[in-house]
């Protein structure tokens, strides 16, 4: 799985990568119990410290999507929480995306149609 | 002898420059990854801009095969240049004059492809990295006991001679000097090979580079370009100690300066062979991976003429070159900068010790007896010899009758200067001119034995006249 770091952009580096492993997850690029660079071969690749990679591969672990241990590494969590909702700060964030689309003219089919391509 | 240097730094300055023309033009530029150092996009390959960068490269690719032709019929005509100090100098002068006129029309095609790309509106993904996870830290290709042992060894070996200019051990005649030379020259291959140990395993952990977005693809790509990478090393460190060794036996049963210059030589032969071999290969991979790069991270903006990585938000030390094969530092780096401060510090001190060494051998020495001392002076340096004590001088015909090894000073072809040790003598003061010259030792009370000369042959005569009717 390719992951794609911009340093300029206003998201931080550890939300990236954060954001990145969960869609590598959601698309099936990164199956279940799959291991994860270690943080320093991974900040090492993307020239980031250390701190960064740890970061976010905490915050992954707090939302349930990895699981770490001392003698493994990270891996991506066979059993994921699956709460079946999305959560309020989601909700505000796709309501912000469909308002934008909306106001710049982008058919509701087009929306749908992206939803369910990236639903699959 | 003086030949046999010439043919030396042939040897090496040849293929450096070879090299650096083939691997800085390149002939089908729509199929390489880089045009002097500026991604190849698949918009400069479409129409008249495809013309456009053609004629670039064509243009540049021309003035470097200039250079390599003058630098080639220069480096012939230099081989019949005479005399250590000239050949040293000009040399040297040549091969950084050559390498960095090299690079020139690279920097200038650098600098039109980046004004052309600046035309058509294309702007580089500055502050973009792509890394592949599946990838990330997994690739290596040394195996640290293949590139350890030959260090062991080397190291083994350092040891031994160690013991043998110590005296602790003896074996054969030992004809080495008194003064660890056999140990200095073996030390500084010893360094080089720990240097490269060194270099090895940061090249081994370098960044892998993302082509595509086939994991496997980019695993295979960077797995042949380390591998390739290590076996260079691997292959140097064993063909290095393989000379220390021959060095080793030479000193020690069969001690001959051209027997030494000839295994010198054949010891470049073989080392530049090895690095024709890793680009020959290297260029063999990039061939073979040219049609999966499909995905290559544009950061053209932080490569200074497609040489300099300038980077401050890479905390990365080492980076893949743009040009040539192998890595280059981060410049933004501290660690980065202070490399570059000491690469330009050893220039200046090499052009300095060059115009010190031109210095040394235009002077000529000087030697006089008055106000009851014994001067002898050149340039900065004077030894003072109150007559009351010496006691005795004598006056040699030829000082290569004599065994002299430096310990310390200058040792040219016609300038010895400093602490020498003289058949088997250590300690000696010696300040002559020692081609077709005639020379002095004094003997002191309590002080070393000196050898001097005059600047020439009828100068040394008449000092030691004015000596003799002294004494």
């Amino acid at each position: 799985m390719i992951i794609r770091i911009d340093e300029l952009s206003d998201v931080p580096i550890y939300q990236q990568i954060r954001n990145q492993i969960v869609m590598g997850i959601s698309g099936g690029e990164l199956a279940a119990g799959e291991q994860l660079p270690t943080v320093r071969a991974l900040a090492v690749e993307m020239g980031i410290n250390t701190m960064t990679v740890s970061k976010a591969y905490q915050l992954l672990k707090t939302e349930g999507y990895i699981m770490t241990d001392r003698k493994n590494g990270a891996r991506v969590r066979t059993a994921i929480n699956k709460q079946a909702s999305i959560p309020d700060t989601n909700k505000t964030e796709l309501r912000r995306i469909v308002s934008e689309a909306r106001i710049s003219g982008v058919p509701k089919e087009e929306i749908i149609k992206l939803v369910e391509e990236y639903y699959r | 002898m003086s030949f046999f240097f010439g043919l030396l730094m042939f040897i090496c300055v040849m293929p450096a420059l070879l090299i650096s023309y083939v691997l800085m033009y390149p002939k089908r530029w729509m199929e390489k990854k880089l045009i002097f150092g500026v991604k190849n996009r698949k918009e400069y390959k479409e129409g008249e801009t495809a013309e456009e960068v053609g004629r670039i490269v064509e243009k540049y690719r021309f003035w470097g095969k200039c250079i390599l032709i003058v630098g080639c019929v220069i480096s012939g005509l230099l081989l019949f240049l005479q005399g250590m100090v000239m050949q040293t100098t000009v040399w040297t002068v040549f091969f950084m004059l050559v390498i960095l006129l090299v690079n020139i029309p690279y920097i200038l095609g650098n600098r039109e492809m980046k004004a052309l790309k600046r035309r058509m509106g294309l702007v580089s993904e500055s502050g973009v990295s792509l890394v592949d996870l599946s990838n990330a830290g997994a690739v290596h290709a040394l195996k640290p006991a293949a590139i350890l042992v030959p260090n062991i060894c080397a190291t083994l070996l350092m040891v031994v001679s160690l013991l043998l200019d110590l005296d602790v051990i003896s074996v054969g005649k030992k004809v080495t000097g008194d003064h660890f030379e056999m140990t200095m020259v073996l030390s500084v291959f010893w360094f080089c090979n720990l240097l490269l140990l060194v270099l090895a395993f940061v090249f081994d952990g370098l960044k892998n580079e993302v082509i595509s977005t086939d994991s496997d693809v980019n695993a295979n790509y960077n797995r042949a370009k380390k591998k390739n990478m290590a076996d260079y090393f691997v292959l140097y460190s064993w063909v290095s100690f393989a000379y220390m060794v021959g060095m080793m036996v030479s000193y020690v049963f069969m001690p001959s300066e051209l027997l030494d210059m000839i295994s010198v030589i054949v010891f470049m032969i073989l080392v530049m062979l090895a690095v024709v071999l890793f680009v020959a290969r290297q260029k063999r991979i990039e061939a073979r991976y040219e049609k999966e790069m499909t995905l290559l991270a544009d950061d053209d903006d932080h490569w200074i003429a497609g040489i300099f990585y300038y980077n401050p938000k890479d905390k990365r030390l080492t980076v893949e070159k743009r040009v040539g094969v192998g890595g280059t530092v981060n410049v933004a780096h501290p660690v980065g900068k202070l490399l570059l401060a000491a690469v330009a510090f050893s220039l200046v001190v090499t052009f300095q010790s060059l115009i010190w060494m031109g210095q040394l051998e235009s002077t000529p020495i000087r030697l006089m007896a008055q106000d009851g001392k014994l001067i002898c002076h050149q340039l900065r340096d004077e030894y003072v010899i109150p007559y009351e004590e010496i006691t005795g001088v004598e006056l040699g015909e030829d000082i290569h009758e004599r065994k002299l090894t430096k310990i310390s000073g200058v040792g040219m072809e016609n300038l010895l200067k400093g602490n020498f040790s003289v058949d088997g003598e250590s300690g000696c003061k010696v300040f002559l001119a020692p081609e077709g010259n005639a020379y002095l030792r004094v003997t002191t009370a309590n002080g070393p034995t000196y050898y001097v000369s005059g600047g020439t042959a009828e100068e040394t005569r008449t000092v030691y006249d004015s000596l003799v009717n002294v004494f």
